[in-house]
């Protein structure tokens, strides 16, 4: 007789089992329709264009997002999840044999047999393994629910039962060849059960885990387990490149809380805690977690789902300021570390700033410097109440090209807010004039007109005043006949090349540089010869809206290096793990928790370097650190200078013009 | 003769310093242009402060009654529109501050005559009055006269006269019968309450001492807190000091903390950044103190001083003390 | 509860250079922005408060043109009932007396158990408009109020005095109450919400429409009459203080007296 597996061998009542089935699969489709539905009741995003299904499949089946910075992490998640598969399908093929087409047969059976234990056995060591990983050794910091326990506690049953279904079966059959299932030989070995005891534990188990494996196909879609199909669904989401920017008149005609993609990210979250890991928030001891921000806003969609087939439609956009209690939104620095962490390509902060936009809109629950700063914008077109007509005294003396005045450049430099009121800052704008004149570079600015780019703006969730300021900034660049954009703030670069360039196509037809790729280009060409100033360890700050939210790391890196006596040395958490300063997302006018502030832990890090100057390319970073460095008592041990102002220092002549 | 008159302002049993002020403006208008000064006082039991304020002026008119117990526009403004019926004074002087903006333009009405508010000069221009009021935070003076009128109402910003000295002489007092009142009021005192105590509201301080990083250590918080007290201001301060935990949050002056329009602020340490300047609003003097004479603060003050803050605090409470 | 609330669109003139016209005439408006005035803008909030906890409408009005209908829409957007624009070609150069008899046709045409206005406007600072408003409606007023509680027909309203003093005052309504700063937080409104409130109608009357009389409102009509600006003697940079601490102290001590400062 060939090799083949019996179906229901030792089982009666067949259509108990099937009736069980029937319903347990009645259970799952029906909570998977509806959480298709209340994914569906989100609002409809737009692409970027694009599809890497490479990446994505990379993601999905070879867990590679898992792997990234936790080998043994992507071990365990690989077992559990490529053990359960093969286990599932496994049986999948056996209903197939058994009713179908008979073809596990001989040799292909032996195979099948021997791979199927494996898949068990990986199984339950990737449980095993993952238990001890959130339990024992609290990696991560886990913070653990019962919805994460009950999943593992099922998975280890089922498998367990299953090896014991096994071993009772091979106990208790008389087979004329030798199964290859190691663990089944094992169990059949050590179970010290005569014949009929055997026979009577194999019915006994085999009913224990059919109850329980259908137990969990009912219970998957109400539990943990909707991870499955909710982040293989959002990573593919994500490779198709969709996002939440909208237009104002798409945002007045919303009818639901968040869009399908972020509820459908609610879903896909396991409770890894890698998001709160990286989070300055979250290190600095503040009470926001990016982690719990999902946690809560998908309890909070759930319950007002309800049990009913469809989820209330017509809750007013407004209802999911609620989502999450208190301040804690307020916290965030849109850093997108929590975002670039995420194996499941999880946003928080997308979430985070659904939840702004809505208080912001009902003007409750505000923080009253929030207020204060966007009824700045919103009457002097910056957030530091400067009077317009003081905007350009950052140049005074410098006789800069501006447009406004009839001056004819297609490359404008966008200067910024922050560098154009604050007085510890405007070096930096000076600095750049300097360089791009000895470098024969042209340039003019939009002078008094220029408004805020208003990235941040829309990062506290007004996206009607970032909406009127930023076509009121594309409309003078189209006046202008603007082909290229030079800016030395970052959330600037950021919100042209991003937000701006969707919003108005005209943008796509820019180029959107920082300044430190500008500067990159100027160095690069041998337009000027640098002067070395002294020999200096500096450590470079990457900001968050240059690197890690935009790919820029190696353009100021190159910059320096063309420093004459500038040594660089790298931080630990560098490039795309760059620590916040903790400026962005509003943050320079929202006050933090009660311990070690973001800037200064970050400041410390740098100073662990050995480096004496800390060099910044952002306003904020600038600002952040500069303060740190002082209240965190390493004045005198470090600067912080902008990479600008190095470039002009080394100037043939110092800095002129 | 044309007259001047000042409106005593008093509360709570004393006559307030701004009255002072419009003695002084009272006297100059009589030098330069021969008015007859007096004052007026109302109220109940105000018999003490006319006794005080003949010997700054040459003559004091006291309407006591006990329905004037308490201030009112009510009754105060009848009062008033009696005596400038009777008398008819040229000008009639009172102090910009709570009560003044309470009954002077009130007044103006029920007494038909113009009345300009809030002025820092106050003269004869020919025969007709003339005014000079800061607008604009400040920024701009205005001038303005009046249309032709029996009489003049003008209410005066305090600081802009220095306080008067006693006469020398006295003068003599005189009471004037309290008119009756007609309709049933429509406004009823009720008391007067501290405002809450608790946290401090630095954004209603009208005099700030506000210290930064150069306050250098925690122990010396006392020490700028007791200049403080001495000099009747409160105490605020920078980020910096926030961030250390050695004063409260509601204590910082800065874009992430509180707005302030004090009419003096004493910066003593702060270096000047540029949050901490954005937080400081209005037309006061700003006078600081840091030993860095490139602060960026001194381009943002009125006065400067490149000096120990601390020397500066110690020889301020010398000063205040003798 | 009606509610009429006085608001006026200002220059904020804080933190920015104020220039004046050639001709003295006025200021430069140009390079600096402008929006309601501060202590308005808390008297809206404070009658948008009221009717929320005790029902009525509130109703907004301004004398302005065109250009102050961006005020009269945020406050709409803030919770405003109604808003109305008297024209104010009429008013150009007009006086606090001026305004107060726009303000008192305008209060004649609806049912108004409360008026508040700000205690005074950031750009001249007169603090008069609301008492001599009530002196020609012939109601109660109370100014600088800090906090608004009714009691049927009448009000219970404290006032700000020097040094953290208030008093408490009982008011007959209809009345009219000037609004200090810091009777509440303000609410944040949004863009999206100005937006939502675009299409509400907010009527402009001209002084017939209000029983004004030509002449009653011009600059001939003033009673206080502006002869010229000037800028004031200032200088830019720090005037520096120099000698031995105590001299330097003797001199800022001066200094705050003289502005006011009571040591």
């Amino acid at each position: 007789m060939q090799p083949f597996r019996e179906v229901f061998w030792n089982i009666g009542y067949h259509y108990v089992f099937y009736s069980l089935a029937a319903l347990a699969t009645g259970v799952c489709l029906y909570g998977l329709f509806r959480r298709w539905l209340l994914w569906r009741s989100g609002w409809r995003e737009k692409r970027d264009g694009g599809f890497d299904m490479g990446l994505v499949l990379r993601r999905i089946f070879l867990n590679t997002s898992i792997f990234k910075g936790d080998p043994l992490g992507g071990i365990t998640h690989v077992c559990i999840m490529w053990g359960f598969i093969i286990l599932f399908f496994g049986t999948a093929l056996s209903t197939i044999d058994h009713w179908i087409i008979s073809y596990l047969r001989g040799d292909l059976y032996l195979v099948y047999a021997f791979v199927l234990d494996i898949a068990g056995i990986a199984l339950m060591a990737g449980v095993a393994l993952a238990y001890l990983r959130r339990y024992v050794f609290k990696r991560e910091k886990m913070v653990t629910i019962a919805r994460d326990t009950t999943v593992l506690v099922l998975l280890f049953f089922i498998a367990l039962t299953g090896f014991m279904v096994e071993g009772f079966r091979l106990r208790a059959q008389t087979l004329s060849w030798r199964e290859p299932s190691p663990v089944g030989q094992w169990i059949a070995g050590v179970s010290g059960l005569s014949v009929p005891e055997a026979i009577a534990a194999h019915r006994l188990w085999w009913w224990i885990h059919a109850a329980s494996s259908l137990f969990l196909i009912a219970y998957l879609p109400f539990s943990k387990f909707i991870h499955v199909f909710a982040a293989s669904f959002n990573l593919t989401l994500e490779g198709m490149r969709f996002n939440s920017y909208l237009s104002l008149e798409e945002r007045e005609a919303l009818k639901s809380d968040f869009s399908f993609r972020h509820l459908v990210m609610c879903d896909a979250c396991t409770q890894c805690n890698r998001c709160a890991v990286v989070c300055p928030s979250s290190i600095a001891k503040e009470p926001l977690s990016p982690r719990k921000v999902i946690d809560e806003t998908g309890r909070f969609v759930r319950r007002k789902s309800g049990f009913g087939l469809v989820p209330h439609p017509g809750e007013t956009a407004l209802a999911k300021a609620n989502a999450v209690e208190g301040d804690p939104v307020w916290f965030c620095t849109t850093c997108s570390h929590c975002q670039r962490e995420c194996p499941n390509a999880i946003s928080p902060m997308d979430v985070i700033r659904e939840i702004r936009a809505a208080r912001v809109e009902g003007g409750e629950d505000v923080p009253v410097n929030i207020q204060e700063m966007l009824e700045s914008v919103y009457k002097f077109k910056n957030p530091w109440q400067g009077a317009k007509g003081k905007r350009m005294d950052w140049a005074s003396g410098l006789d800069v090209p501006v447009l406004s005045e009839g001056a004819k450049e297609s490359r404008c430099f966008y200067v910024g807010c922050t560098f154009a009121y604050d007085s510890r800052l405007q070096e930096v704008p000076r600095s750049a004039v300097a360089v791009f004149r000895a470098a024969g570079f042209g340039f003019a600015v939009l002078g008094k007109d220029e408004a805020c780019c208003s990235e941040f703006i829309r990062g506290v969730g007004e996206d009607g005043l970032f909406t009127e300021l930023a076509e009121g900034n594309v409309d003078a660049f189209d006046r202008h006949g603007i082909t290229e954009i030079v800016t030395p703030c970052p959330h600037g670069f950021h919100t042209f090349t991003n937000e701006y360039a969707r919003m108005r196509p005209s943008m796509k037809e820019r180029r959107v540089l920082h300044v430190s790729q500008a500067l990159e280009t100027i160095l690069a060409s041998g337009a000027l010869a640098l002067e070395n100033r002294g020999e200096r360890t500096v450590t470079f700050h990457d900001p968050c809206f240059l690197g890690r939210r935009n790919g820029v790391y190696d353009a100021p890196r190159n910059v320096l290096k063309s420093i004459p006596g500038v040594r660089l040395v790298e931080m630990a958490r560098s490039r795309e793990k760059s620590l916040c300063c903790g400026g962005g997302g509003g943050r320079m006018w929202v006050e933090a928790g009660e311990g070690e502030k973001i800037a200064e832990i970050r400041v410390r890090e740098a100073a662990g370097t050995g480096a004496g100057t800390i060099v910044t390319a952002c306003p904020f970073c600038f600002s952040n650190m500069d303060d740190a460095v002082k209240t965190a008592g390493f004045e005198g041990r470090i600067v912080v200078k902008d990479l600008t102002e190095l470039v002009a220092e080394s100037l043939p002549g110092g800095k002129t013009g | 003769m044309a007259k001047v008159f000042v409106v005593v302002e008093h509360r709570q049993g004393v006559i307030r310093d701004a009255t002072f002020e419009l003695i002084s403006l009272a006297r100059e208008l009589q030098s330069a242009s021969g008015l007859d000064p007096a004052a007026v006082v109302i109220g109940r039991g105000v018999k003490g402060f006319a006794q005080t304020l003949s010997k700054y002026l040459p003559r004091t008119i006291v309407v006591e009654s006990e329905t004037l117990a308490d201030f009112r526009y009510e009754t105060h403004a009848a009062v008033l529109k009696d005596i400038l019926e009777k008398e008819t004074p040229l000008v009639t002087l009172c102090p910009q501050s709570a009560f003044g903006m309470e009954l002077f333009p009130r007044l103006s009405v029920e007494s038909e005559r113009p009345c300009a508010t809030d002025c820092i000069k106050v003269g004869m221009e020919g025969a007709g009055l003339s005014v000079v009021r800061s607008i604009y935070n400040g920024k701009i003076h205005s001038r303005s006269t009046f249309a032709p009128s029996g009489g003049y109402l003008v209410t005066v910003r305090s600081g802009s006269y220095a306080p008067a000295a006693e006469a020398g002489s006295v003068g003599a007092v005189e009471d004037h019968p309290c008119p009756a009142f007609k309709a049933p009021f429509k406004t009823e005192f009720l008391g007067y309450r501290e405002a809450a105590v608790g946290a401090v509201d630095i954004s209603q301080s009208p005099f700030l001492v506000s210290i930064g990083r150069g306050i250098k250590d925690v122990e010396n918080i006392p020490k700028a807190q007791e200049l403080a007290d001495r000099l009747g201001a409160v105490l605020s301060c920078s980020r910096p000091v926030v961030d250390k935990k050695w004063l409260g949050k509601e204590r910082q002056v800065g874009t992430s903390g509180r707005t302030v329009k004090p009419k003096v602020y004493l910066a003593l340490g702060i270096s000047g950044a540029f949050q901490h300047l954005a937080g400081i609003k209005g037309s006061g003097v700003f006078i600081a103190v840091n030993r860095d004479a490139k602060a960026p603060i001194f381009a943002a003050a009125d006065y400067g001083v490149v000096e120990d803050m601390f020397k500066i605090i110690d020889a301020l409470k010398e000063q205040i003390g003798s | 509860m009606e509610i009429l609330v006085c608001v006026k669109k200002v220059p904020d003139t804080a933190d920015a250079e104020v220039v004046l016209k050639p001709g003295g005439t006025g200021i430069k408006e140009d390079d600096l922005a402008s929006g309601i005035n501060e202590w308005d803008n808390y008297a809206v909030e404070e009658a948008i408060r009221i009717k929320e906890t005790h029902g009525g409408t509130v109703t907004v009005a301004t004398i302005g043109s065109a250009e102050s209908e961006d005020v009269l829409r945020r406050c709409l957007a803030m919770g405003a009932d109604n808003a109305i624009m008297i024209d104010d070609a009429a008013f150009k150069g007009a006086d606090p007396y001026g305004i107060a008899r726009g303000l008192r046709g305008l209060a004649g045409k609806g049912f108004y158990d409360l008026i508040l206005a700000g205690a005074q406007a950031g750009d001249d600072g007169f603090a008069m408009v609301g008492p001599v408003l009530a002196g020609y409606l012939g109601w109660p007023h109370a100014t600088l109020v800090t906090s608004i509680f009714l009691e049927g027909r009448m009000i219970k309203v404290t006032r700000e005095l020097e040094g953290g003093l208030e008093e408490m005052l009982k008011i007959e309504l209809p009345a009219v109450l000037t609004i200090q700063t810091g009777i509440n937080e303000p609410r944040y409104v949004s863009i999206m919400g100005i937006r939502k409130v675009r299409a509400k109608e907010i009527p402009v009357l001209d002084p017939a429409a209000i029983g004004l009389a030509p002449g009653e409102t011009g600059v001939n009509a003033n009673l206080v009459r502006r002869t010229g600006l000037a800028v004031p003697p200032a200088g830019k940079e720090a005037e520096m203080i120099k000698g031995t601490p105590a001299e330097i102290a003797r001199k800022i001590l001066d200094i705050v007296k003289e502005r006011g400062g009571v040591v």
